[in-house]
């Protein structure tokens, strides 16, 4: 490990009244892994706003390359080699590779004319400071996030980027491209290259980190070296709690026949085939799988988003056709999707408006007007149950965390009263904490008596929640567990199983 | 002993007064320009303010006010209906035809007001089917909006064009004018249309389930998908609407002008009723009518007192065009400092 290239000290921050860091310094040294954890809103991406410059600290110093800066300004950071990658890569999608790669020397040269051939040797360099090849003339919006991911690194590093921090580069990956982006984060190790590496996916950090650092409400609560840090004592610094799994109590199953929703040989062409199962009343039933294999296709066809081709759907024993998500509705199916951000959520509109928009319809008075104030006050009530952590119901649902956030898809569905909810990945980008307290409300769901069926790729949110899991592979389910039968050891390697046979296809 | 009510601080009191009235910043922003230029033009020249002047406005401002509430209402969702202004010559050259072919010249009061209703009823059909071609091609083929909109366009102003041979339809009976010159309790007609519009828009869009989706729409399409609203049917009902306030300021004009002709209004128009739409922040998703409401008097009196001013001088009747274009710069500059100033 090499001699210190980034330090900052005592920094604070306020945003009007809400301190969003307060004294936190830290440290990162050539050739060093960083992992910097916390849960939403506890400070980190203002934490790199201020390392990139976008930000003013109201107090502290920053110190790179041994160069003391009281604030920097976004240039100054560049020069100074720190390089963000944001969640969306900030890349250009309808242009290819090369140009992506190579946009920002070009523009810097000041040259008038384009150069194709040079473009392409810019590309190919930057790539192979990665050891990464990837087709130069692709449109950068047909490639998969983990080549966008690898585009925006080689750029990065194309810009003379000594400092590279990651700002949660895992949420859009799947297993493998996990595994493959560690091994461009060791590789850049190796060149000496300093990583600062934002998530709160634990059984990352703890893979990839040489050093944790670990936020909570803009406090640094803990800062160590990564060696021998287990998960349960991270998760006990990012929330300030233990987080108890042993008290865990599932629904008793309702094992009333016909069953609540029974799926009979339902195929969708490039989608799943011949899938078969039973969903009972206070029943949650997991549905696993890997990225593609068309565990989110079902769930869309359940919610009449992608009809399926052939094959019947029964609900309390009625053979119904779902065509449309106005039939899914109709037959008391909802659907909290994993893009929350796009397909859950109207992000400029009001908490209230999210939540009573499936619900709109009923509060027309006789003069077919909306009585505004009991929209209100419904939506009031939602906040309170769920426990969604607003001042008000009239901000917009994009001032709340991740967690609050899915809490409001939540309330929305729950406040049209489903007999059947389908929730895809319900804990993606949530924090260890929330997370805790989605998956209880869950199990409260199911207990009331909702049928649930869970997407989930998260081993221990499925142990933790389902009656019964169902593998899916390749479109096909090819295996089924119980709840208590299973460990989480065993689920993981059911589900990487799949991924060796499908890479070694 | 009875509690006295908490009586809540004047602040507090305002806020909630302003909310319930629908007044945001925008609103106070568009106030206060109303009365700068009220001042400045009053200043200049007595005559801005006299019942005159003002009557005058009140019969000119409601067409192009209109036709902004069926513009608001596509923007609204995320769209833009470019047809406005083809639909409304379309409707009043249509209307007209039935007038000069169908009424008999010896038709009684009684019988002219019949064969009128039947025409305007006309009108607003017009409004209606142009509206579902538009809401057909957006909501249930897909198009984008300028895309169809802009063929509508051409495609309804090609009919009209198709019908008069591209001449002016005069000749309506002399009770038609009623509607576009007469007043009720000293109130230009067409502006009382206009105000009644404006009030239905506004209770459309903030008190009905209907006008709640459409926003809703507006914000993000595909969450409304995800949320069970058939945003086709929403689309549909939206461009029918647009359609509609289009035939009726149609309608005005024909009233107004006692003619139908394709070349009224024009680009020009369109343009306009999308300036103050800018104007008036309207975005998809959110829009406030009275902000409308306001931006549009505002366009008016920079009109009129501008024309008032420079009455005599050659090419003054394009000055307007400089001082609408002024205005929406300065607009732009005080909303970017705002909005500076919200973010330190």
């Amino acid at each position: 490990m090499g001699e210190e290239i980034l330090r900052v000290e005592h920094i604070s921050k306020r945003f009007g009244g809400v301190v969003a860091l307060d004294d936190v310094s830290l440290s990162i040294r050539k050739g060093e892994t960083c992992c910097l954890v916390g849960e939403n809103g506890s400070g980190k991406s203002t934490l790199i706003k201020i390392i990139s410059g976008v930000y003013i600290p109201d107090e502290g110093d920053i110190y790179v390359n041994s160069h003391h800066y009281k604030k920097l300004t976004p240039i100054e950071s560049i020069h100074e080699g720190i390089q963000v990658i944001y969640q969306d890569f900030s890349l250009f999608p309808n242009l290819t590779v090369a140009e992506n790669i190579a946009i920002n020397e070009q523009v810097a040269s000041g040259k008038q004319l384009v150069n194709w051939k040079e473009i392409q040797d810019i590309a190919r360099e930057g790539l192979a400071k990665i050891n990464i090849s990837l087709p130069l003339d692709a449109i950068v919006e047909t490639l998969s996030t983990a080549d966008r991911q690898l585009i925006a690194i080689a750029k990065a590093l194309l810009a003379k980027g000594r400092i590279i921090i990651m700002d949660e580069p895992t949420t859009a990956l799947t297993q493998k491209e996990i595994k493959a982006l560690f091994k461009v984060i060791n590789e850049l190790k190796s060149q000496g290259i300093s990583i600062l590496f934002v998530s709160h996916k634990l059984s990352e950090v703890t893979e990839i980190a040489d050093r944790t650092v670990i936020l909570r409400n803009g406090k640094k609560v803990m800062d160590q070296d990564a060696k021998g840090l287990e998960i349960r004592t991270m998760e006990y610094y990012m929330t300030g709690r233990e987080i108890d799994t042993s008290a865990i109590t599932f629904a008793e199953v309702t094992p009333v026949t016909p069953p609540l929703l029974r799926v009979e040989n339902l195929n969708l062409s490039h989608g799943f085939f011949n899938v078969s199962f039973e969903l009972r009343q206070n029943e949650v039933l997991g549905i696993t799988g890997l990225l593609g294999s068309g565990r989110t296709e079902l769930a869309l066809s359940l919610f009449g988003m992608l009809p399926a081709d052939s094959g019947n759907i029964y609900i309390k024993g009625n053979r119904v056709e779902i065509k449309s998500p106005t039939d899914a509705v109709r037959h008391g199916i909802g659907y909290v999707p994993d893009d929350r951000i796009t397909q859950g959520l109207f992000l400029d509109q009001s908490i209230s408006n999210n939540i009573v928009v499936r619900v709109i319809e009923g509060f027309k008075t006789k003069a077919g007007l909306l009585d505004n104030r009991t929209k209100s006050e419904q939506a009031s009530q939602w906040i309170r149950q769920l426990e969604i952590k607003t001042p008000s119901g009239e901000l917009p649902v994009k001032s709340l965390s991740g967690g609050n956030q899915q809490r409001v898809v939540l309330a929305k569905w729950l406040a049209s009263n489903p007999k059947i909810l389908i929730l895809n990945g319900p804990t993606v980008g949530v924090d260890v904490g929330s997370k805790a307290e989605i998956h209880e409300l869950i199990r409260t769901l199911a207990k009331q008596g909702i049928g649930i069926l869970l997407i989930s790729d998260d081993i221990p949110e499925l142990i933790q929640t389902c009656h019964r899991i169902l593998l899916m592979r390749a479109g096909k389910i090819v295996g089924e567990f119980h709840q208590g039968e299973i460990t989480e050891q065993q689920l993981y390697s059911e589900l990487i199983a799949g991924a060796l046979a499908e890479s070694s296809r | 002993m009875t509690t006295r009510p908490k009586i809540s601080l004047p602040k507090e009191r305002l806020t909630s007064f302003f909310e319930a009235a629908y007044i945001d910043s925008q609103t106070l922003q568009l106030i206060g320009v109303f009365f700068v230029l009220v001042i400045f033009f009053a200043a200049i020249d007595k005559k801005f303010l006299s019942s005159q002047s003002i009557t005058s406005m009140g019969f000119q401002l409601p067409e192009l006010g209109i036709l902004s509430l069926a513009m608001m209402l596509t923007i609204l969702t995320g769209g833009i209906n470019l047809s406005v202004n083809a639909t409304s010559n379309l409707a009043a050259v249509l209307a007209g035809f039935f007038m000069l072919k169908v009424v008999p010249p010896d038709a009684t009061g009684v019988q002219m007001v019949f064969y009128i209703g039947i025409a305007l009823l006309i009108a607003l059909l017009v409004g209606l089917i142009t509206g579902i071609i538009n809401g057909f091609l957006i909501g249930y083929i897909g198009v984008n909006p300028i895309l169809a909109t802009l063929a509508t366009m051409t495609f309804f102003t090609g009919i009209s064009t198709g019908l008069t041979g591209g001449a002016t339809v005069t000749g309506f009976p002399e009770s038609l004018a009623v509607i576009g010159h007469e007043k009720l309790l000293g109130i230009p007609i067409p502006f009382i249309i206009f105000v009644l519009l404006t009030i239905l828009t506004h209770y459309l869009l903030y008190r009905t389930a209907f006008g709640f989706k459409l926003r809703m729409l507006g914000s993000n399409p595909v969450a409304s998908e995800f949320s069970a609203i058939e945003n086709k049917v929403v689309l549909m009902k939206t461009y029918v609407l647009s359609g509609i306030l289009s035939a009726i300021t149609g309608i005005l004009i024909m009233s107004r002008t006692m003619s139908a002709a394709i070349e009224y209004g024009t680009t020009t128009y369109v343009l306009l009723t999308i300036l103050i739409s800018v104007l008036a922040n309207v975005v998809s998703g959110f829009g406030n009518v009275i902000n409308v409401f306001i931006s549009i008097i505002i366009l008016q009196i920079l009109s009129t007192g501008f024309h008032m001013i420079l009455a005599g001088i050659r090419g003054s009747s394009f000055f307007k065009d400089f001082a609408w274009g002024v205005l929406l710069i300065l607009i732009f500059i005080v909303n970017y400092f705002v909005y500076q100033r919200k973010r330190s």
